[in-house]
Parts: structure tokens; sequence; C-alpha cells
């Protein structure tokens, strides 16, 4: 596979790089959902982002992505004795592809050597792949419920169990999940929705400028791949070191009360159900704090990213013409000013 | 007619940047350019994606594949599959019974990665699984070399079979077949050798064309940026094949033509001068017409702005002088765009939804009790074991001949699809004084029974009557989403043709049947037709194709129930629901929340 498009080299998208950025920080964030219409870059910004995360350590040839000093019992590799040393590699970025069975995803019998040397072995699937990384789901709201139900399950655990005949099995999946898909084509299941950390629309620029420049640079990508990425690679050199260093000053970031006051109070407003929303939102808050290189959250930070951490937990209004990240703005300025007024 | 030769693809291709004047001439026009496209393809298979046809099988089709195939370099990969190409074959893995048999593993590979740097053709495309074509979308975007693609799609319109999106959208060219002559269909012998990669990238395209490209790809083919990306190579080709270096204004024509051309959706004089209400109303009946109409008709061409040299030349003028386009524009461009595509995206929330006795995967668990096996899944599921099971019990391997050992953990079942959708279909009566109010509230009810649809997986369709026809408003979705783009603005007032209105639900309500969902007509009215089915204001007649209706309806065994919007409520709509064997509830209110209450106890009931 040749260089991915430079992430650095995508025009305008702003929300969408910032919440891809923010997961990349923050793994527990629990994920991104990019909606939008075909052709606005989707793809394109999650295959570039595979490019643009800092590496991580592994060891050649591990299937499952073991932690070098916690390698899991069943990885024939890293539980030997003296395991092969470890690389910085990239980070995993694994296609979901729409028609993969459940023993594809989940892993299953080594069907190789089952039928060669009659041996009873374990084929790690695509969440093992997937493990410490992430895993990208085109057309997420069309994969089929069964398989929705299993990475739902396994995302929240970071688990995967695998249960036949003899095999029982049981590695870490943790992975960050990024799931893209075209709203008009179906709803996503709202037990999904409410999964996905962050959420965001996008639509492709709408300036007849953008436009030719979005053409412009994918057709100087197309010529000559290797040196239009290279022209870039410095851009993208910054956002990796910006991504890199967020990541260890993460947990440094201080949250003052009235930031953690004003996001209940958003929540509260907007009545989004359950605790989910809040933790998000803190967390996405801090994490545009650390890539912003700040140590503490501002309540702009909070402000910035409400749309995209809470537009997908809100009660469903459908005589509201306005779109929910448009609802979202308005309690988060209501309630800004009233607190505001408070103070 | 034999000349069209000269027309096509000549060495220094003159390629018409307009349309032909009369008929005879469209026809040359639609073979040559179909042509043109075959060749642009054939110059850069893979970067254009690929060619959308539409067509029947016909003589015509069958010779313009062969001059296709003969102008793609003959030493690479051409393969052609069906829609129900299992996804196993298509992505490879190992070969089960060649490996049981002989010992060793042997590998199949899959077949899009033999069909790599060359060219796959999908038969059928329409009756692709959104699933299947995932996966050659992807292969097409992150394989090794790229294919391009011949997607032969028969549906022509078919909203229940279309292409699916993300198929569609990757192609860059569209070719329409139907309509042509098959003594038109003469194959190009002018046999002029395909221009180089590096002509093609050296031809410059000046900014002003570019924006010019950018601008009429986004009103034509909507917000999707693969659309410029590949006009703008089609543009370089053109030029590269003529043996230019800077690509002129009829590149660009040709290329927009090829390009985005048979898909035109673009806002046409009076959509364009009338309110902003007609506009949207106007639309959609409009792309339907055009697209079921064959392209080479005369009137067509006058419509399509790609052929319009004068807007070409405003749009490039604009861009000329950095002017910001209009963004209404681009919105508009955008929303016609999204309804004719939706017809695509429909058919796959439709597909991975519930169609009744369609097989959705398999599983290890009965799906219900007293479900039965799938024998070759059951066996494809113990093979692999055969080995290790014998190894247990000392025998010896496998070999073919000795029985199989199948255990209940090899079982599998086929899960088939939920077969408890709905699909509401909502009739109103559109005209009159109350038309907008009486619609406002259907609207609205429509928008909060899709709002809990998808616990209950039941879809929503809208028919209006008003005037002298019926029309679909809304086609059965279970998006909100898009029931929102559709009914942002709605048409009312006129006399009632009832019987039209009648009609187009149950045309819904069968075909809903036929995907093996349950239809429910919702039909409001006051039961008082004043238009016959022929279009004429006839009240004896209105009424008397009204029943005619009613009674086709009962025959069918629909489950329909009339909502009486009468202010006072009279005999007609009671007459009309006995007729039709159909509830009847009156409310002279309509108010979404009370109707989409009784709709969806409708729903929830079970048959």
């Amino acid at each position: 596979m040749s260089a991915p498009f430079p992430f650095a080299a995508i025009v305008g998208q702003e929300e969408m790089k910032q919440a891809l950025l923010m997961a990349a920080v923050d793994p527990l964030l629990g994920g991104v959902l990019v909606f939008g219409d075909r052709g606005t870059g989707k793809s394109t910004a999650v295959r570039a982002l595979a490019a643009l995360l800092p590496k991580i350590e592994l060891r050649e040839g591990c299937r499952y992505n073991c932690e070098p000093d916690k390698p899991v019992d069943i990885c024939p590799l890293c539980s030997q004795n003296k395991p092969p040393l470890t690389r910085m590699q990239p980070a995993p970025v694994i296609d979901l592809p729409l028609g993969a069975t459940e023993d594809r995803v989940c892993g299953a019998l080594d069907l190789e050597r089952a039928l060669v040397s009659g041996e009873k072995a374990f084929e790690p699937g695509l969440l093992a792949r997937a493990n410490r990384g992430f895993l990208y789901i085109d057309e997420v709201n069309l994969l089929e419920d069964h398989l929705v139900d299993l990475l739902l399950d396994v995302a929240a655990s970071g688990v995967n169990l695998v249960e036949r005949e003899g095999l029982s099995v049981r590695h870490p999946a943790r992975f960050v999940l990024i799931g893209s898909g075209n709203p008009e084509e179906g709803e996503l299941r709202p037990q999904l929705l409410d999964r996905f950390g962050l959420s965001v629309d996008v639509a492709s620029p709408d300036t007849l400028k953008e436009r030719v420049e979005v053409v412009r640079r994918r057709e100087a990508y197309e010529r000559d791949r290797d040196g239009f990425v290279r022209a870039w690679s410095r851009k993208d050199g910054a956002i990796r070191r910006k991504v890199a260093k967020a990541r260890t000053t993460l947990d440094q970031v201080e949250t003052p009360d009235a930031v953690l006051e004003l996001a209940s109070n958003i929540c509260l407003r907007l009545g989004v159900d359950g605790l989910r929303g809040e933790l998000t939102l803190m967390r996405a808050a801090r994490a545009r704090a650390a890539l912003a290189g700040r140590a503490d959250v501002s309540k702009a930070d909070l402000v910035a990213i409400a749309p995209m951490a809470l537009r997908h937990r809100l009660r469903r209004d459908p005589l509201d013409e306005a779109g929910s990240a448009v609802r979202v703005e308005r309690a988060v300025v209501e309630v800004a000013n009233g607190v505001a007024g408070h103070a | 007619m034999l000349e069209s030769g000269q027309s096509g693809f000549a060495p220094a291709p003159a390629l018409p940047a307009r349309a032909a004047t009369d008929p005879a001439d469209a026809d040359d026009l639609a073979w040559s350019d179909a042509l043109c496209a075959a060749r642009l393809f054939a110059a850069a298979p893979a970067a254009l994606g690929g060619i959308h046809v539409i067509a029947r099988a016909s003589p015509v089709r069958d010779r313009w594949l062969e001059a296709t195939r003969a102008m793609l370099p003959a030493n690479i990969a051409v393969k052609r599959i069906t829609p129900a190409v299992p996804a196993g074959r298509l992505t490879g893995g190992i070969d089960i019974a060649a490996t049981l048999a002989g010992g060793a593993p042997v590998h199949e590979t899959g077949l899009l990665e033999t069909v790599s740097g060359g060219c796959l053709t999908i038969a059928m495309a329409e009756q692709m699984t959104p699933g299947t074509a995932g996966i050659i979308a992807r292969a097409h975007d992150v394989g090794h070399g790229g294919f391009g693609i011949v997607a032969l799609d028969e549906g022509d319109g078919d909203e229940d079979h279309a292409l699916p999106g993300a198929i569609a959208d990757r192609l860059g060219l569209r070719v329409r077949l139907d309509g042509i002559a098959i003594r038109d269909a003469v194959s190009d012998t002018s046999a002029t050798p395909l221009p180089d990669e590096g002509a093609i990238q050296s031809v410059v395209i000046p900014d002003a064309l570019a924006e010019t490209i950018v601008a009429v790809a986004a009103m034509l083919r909507g917000t999707s940026m693969r659309a410029p990306a590949q006009a703008m190579l089609a543009a370089r080709i053109l030029a590269a094949s003529a043996g230019r270096t800077e690509a002129t204004q009829d590149d660009v024509a040709t290329a927009l033509r090829l390009t985005c051309g048979a898909m035109i959706e673009a806002p046409t004089e009076e959509t364009e001068n009338s309110g902003a209400d007609d506009t949207a109303d106007d639309a959609p009946p409009r792309n339907e017409r055009q697209r079921d109409e064959p392209e080479t008709s005369d009137q067509d061409s006058e419509t399509d702005p790609a052929f319009d040299p004068d807007l070409l030349k405003e749009l490039a003028i604009a861009a000329t002088q950095g002017a910001r386009l209009d963004l209404d524009l681009f919105r508009h461009a955008n929303m016609t765009r999204t309804r004719a595509q939706s017809a695509a995206g429909k058919s796959g929330a439709v597909r991975q939804g519930a169609r009744r006795g369609r097989p959705a995967g398999l599983v290890a668990r009965p799906p219900f009790p007293g479900a039965r096996p799938n024998v070759v899944a059951t066996l494809r599921t113990a093979a692999p074991w055969q080995t290790i099971r014998r190894k247990a019990r000392g025998l010896p391997a496998w070999a073919p001949g000795e029985p199989l050992s199948v255990r209940p953990s090899d079982f599998r079942y086929v899960r088939y699809a939920h077969n408890t959708e709905s699909t509401a279909i909502f009739a109103v009566d559109a005209s009159g004084s109350t038309a907008l109010e009486r619609l406002g509230e259907a609207k609205g009810c429509v928008e909060l029974l899709l709002a809990d649809c998808y616990v209950r997986r039941d879809q929503v369709a809208l028919v209006a009557f008003r005037g002298d026809g019926a029309e679909v408003l809304l086609e059965p979705t279970r998006s909100l989403v898009r029931a929102k783009r559709s009914l942002t603005a709605l048409p009312g007032g006129g006399p009632t043709p009832l019987a039209a209105g009648l009609g187009q639900a149950l045309d819904l309500a069968d075909r809903a049947r036929r995907r093996g969902q349950s239809p429910l007509i919702v039909l409001l009215t006051d039961g008082k037709g004043n238009v016959a089915l022929d279009g004429t204001q006839d009240r004896q007649a209105a009424r008397a194709d009204a029943e005619e209706m009613a009674r086709h309806a009962a025959l069918l065994g629909v489950r329909s129930v009339i909502i009486d919007i009468a202010r006072r409520p009279r005999d007609s709509a009671r007459t009309l629901a006995e007729t039709m064997h159909a509830d009847y509830v009156t409310l002279p209110r309509a108010d979404a929340g009370a109707m989409s209450g009784i709709v969806a106890d409708y729903l929830k009931a079970p048959r």
C-alpha cells in the first residue's frame, strides 16, 4: 500500500480533524463517529490519521499487539522465555470490512494448521490486530446487528472472549472505535450511538476556492504520492509531535470546579441521559487543552467541544428543524451566560 | 448515419461540446460519447474509477463492451462477476476442500486481488448488496494498484434496485446505452494509441477552467469531492489524446458531460425563476422524469446544463473574477443530488433490514425453535476439525472417502431477516384550502413515527395528491434525515384526484409487500374526489374511479385506515372505508401527535 494522503493536507474539515486528534490523545474518550455524505473525505482522514499516530512499542511478528511488559499468555511469540526484541512500529489502524464474518472479527480456529497438521490453534481476528490502535468501520450504520453487538461488548470491556469446543481464548482488545456513515442510508441504533464518545457531521467545503484546492491537492497527490507526502511531512510531523506531547501531559491537565459545574449545567439543560455525556464532555475538554499545550481546562475548551460530545446523546425531537448541534450550541450559550451572570 | 466515426474518436477529437439539434444526431452523439467514455476509461482505469453503464442487456451493450475490451491494454486482467459472488471469493482465503484433499494448505486468491491493475465488470450491478459493495469499494480504494470497474446497471430508475452508492460514487464516467439503435452502434475502427501517463499528467488545466469543473461538478453531482477530481482527469486525458498540453474549454465540456452529464439534476430555468417554495416542489418529479426518459431526446438536451455553453461561460467568468459562487446554487444542487442519490441509499436500508425469507448470515444457535441446520454451512464448519478429531480418537488423518465426524457445535443455521417490518404509507389529500395545514401535520406525524421507528424497524412513505395527479413525496424510508430533507416544502391546493392518490398508495403497498414487509395505508381525506384517473374534472367519473380503486384495495387485502379530516364528516369517507374494508377514524382537527398515536397503534398491532 502506498503512502496515505497526509493529514495536514486535508482542506477544511476542522471539526473532524480535531475530533480524531482528540481521540488519538485520549483512547478512553470512546471513539469518534463521523457522519456525512459520500466523497467528503471521511475515509481519507481516518487513513491519514493512521500514518500520523505516534508509534508504539511492539514485538516483531506479534499478532496480538501485546504490550511488551504485559504479554498475553496465549501469544505464542511474547510468552516465550526469550521473546524477540521490541521495535517502534506504527499504531495499527484496522479496517473492518462490511462483509466480515464473526470468525474474522473475533478470531477462530486456525484453518491452515487444523487442516494440515490437525493442530488446534487459535487464529486471532481483527479485534486482536486492532489492540492498542484504532478500529475503523466505514458505513457503520450498515453493519450487521449481531456484529454491532459483539463490537460494543468488546469495546466496552476491552477484552475479547472466544469459546468453542476446546478453544477458550481471552485476549485484550483495547481500541478506539471510529465509525463513519451516511445517515441517509439508515440510522444507527441508539445504543451504539451513545457508545461513541464524539460525533461529528462532515460536509464537503462549500466555497469554490476550497473545493478547487481540494481537487488540486488530490491531483498533486495522485501524480506523485511520495513527493507529495514528503512535501507535507513537516506539517504532519508537527501534528504528530503535538499528539505525542498531549498524551504525556494529559494526566496533568487540571479541571477547575467552575468548568465542571458548567459541564453539569449544560447536560442538565439538554436533558442528556446518564453520566456518560458529562464524562465525555470533561475528557474531551481535557484532551483539547492538552492538544493546545495548556495545563488547565478553560470554559472555552468546553464550549468548543460540547457539540461533538453531546449532539448524538440528545433525545430526539423530530419536529425541531434545527440540527442537534445547534441545540447544543444554544444550550451552551444560555448556560454559559447564566453562569457568568451569577458570578 | 454510418459516418458517426467522424464525430466520434478521431485522432484529434473535435468532440461535440453541445447537443446535436435533431434526435437522430443525438443518437449518434450518445454512441460516440459512450465510445469516448470507454476510451477515457481505457487510458486510466483505476484513476477514473470506472464506468457506470446504465443499459439493459442488448446487442448495443454487447458491442459497447466489446469495443471497450478492445481499447483496454491486452495484458491486463479482466474479470466479470455477478453480485451473488460470496465475500470469501472476493477476498480469498484457504480453499477448505482442496486443502483437506491435498493435505497441504491451498490458498485461494481473492478475485479482487487477481484483478489488481485490471478491470472488473460487475453484471447486474443494481442487485449488489451494500455489503458486497463495501468490500469492492474498499479494495478499490486501498488495493495494490487498484482496478477499474465497469458496473452494468440494468435497474434504470427502479427504486428498489439501484447501484449501491459506495460503488456509484467511485465511478467517474456515466454511459447510457438505452435508446441507441443498433445501426448507430458501429465500432470505432480508428485505433489511435492511448495517451501515456506522463502526457496525461503534464496537461495543464488553467485555473479558470479548473474552477469551472469544480463548480459544475458540485452542481451536477453534489457534495462528493470525487466527481471534480474525476472530471479534471478526464479533461486531461482528452487534451493529451489530442496532443495538447493545455486543456481547452471543449475538453472540459466533454469531460463534464461524460463524468457528470448523464446524471443531470441541475436547476432548470423554470425552477430557477420561480419562487423558493416552488423550487423544492418541482425538483423531485422533474428528476424522475429526466431519468426515466432516454437521454437522447431533444428537449432533454436543452435543459441539460452540461450541454449549455452559456452556463459554462458564465461559470467560467464568475470563476475568473474570483467571485464566490452563489451559495444557494450549491445548496440547491446538494439537495437535488441527495434526493436522486437516495434511491441507492434506501435500497441499502431495505436490504440490510428485513426481508422475509431472505438469509442474513449464519449463526451457531437456532434463530428460532425448530430451525433446521444448513447442511452445507455445517459441513464447512466441520471440515477443518476432521483431522483434529480423528487424532483425538487415535485415527490417521482424514482422507477422501472416510466418514466425516460432525458434532452439535458444528451446526450452523441460516439467520433470516426480521419479518415483522411494517411500512406506513400516508396518502394525504393535499387539495383545497386546508391542504397546507393538513400536510404539515402529516409531515409532523411522519417524523414522529420515524423518530422511534428504529426500535420497531418500520418504514414510512408519503404520497400527496392534488391537482391532476398523485406524487410520492417520500419513498419508504427509515431515515429521519431523509424524511426531513424531502419534506422541507410541501405543495398544496387544487382539485382532488382521490383515485390517483389511492392508486399510488396501493402501488407502494404492493412494492412493500414484495419486499416482505406488511404495508399499512393511512389515507387522510374527506372522501370527496373530483378528478378522475384520466385527469378530467368529473365528479361522477372521479367517484366511480375512487370506488374502483377502493375495491381493488379490498381485494389486495392491504391493511388500511381512513382518517376523515373533513370539518363536518359526512358519509363519503365512511362509504369509501367500507368499500375498502378499511378502518374509519374521524379527526376533524388533524394533529401530528394524535395521528401518530393512531398509526403507531396500528403498526404495533399484530395482523
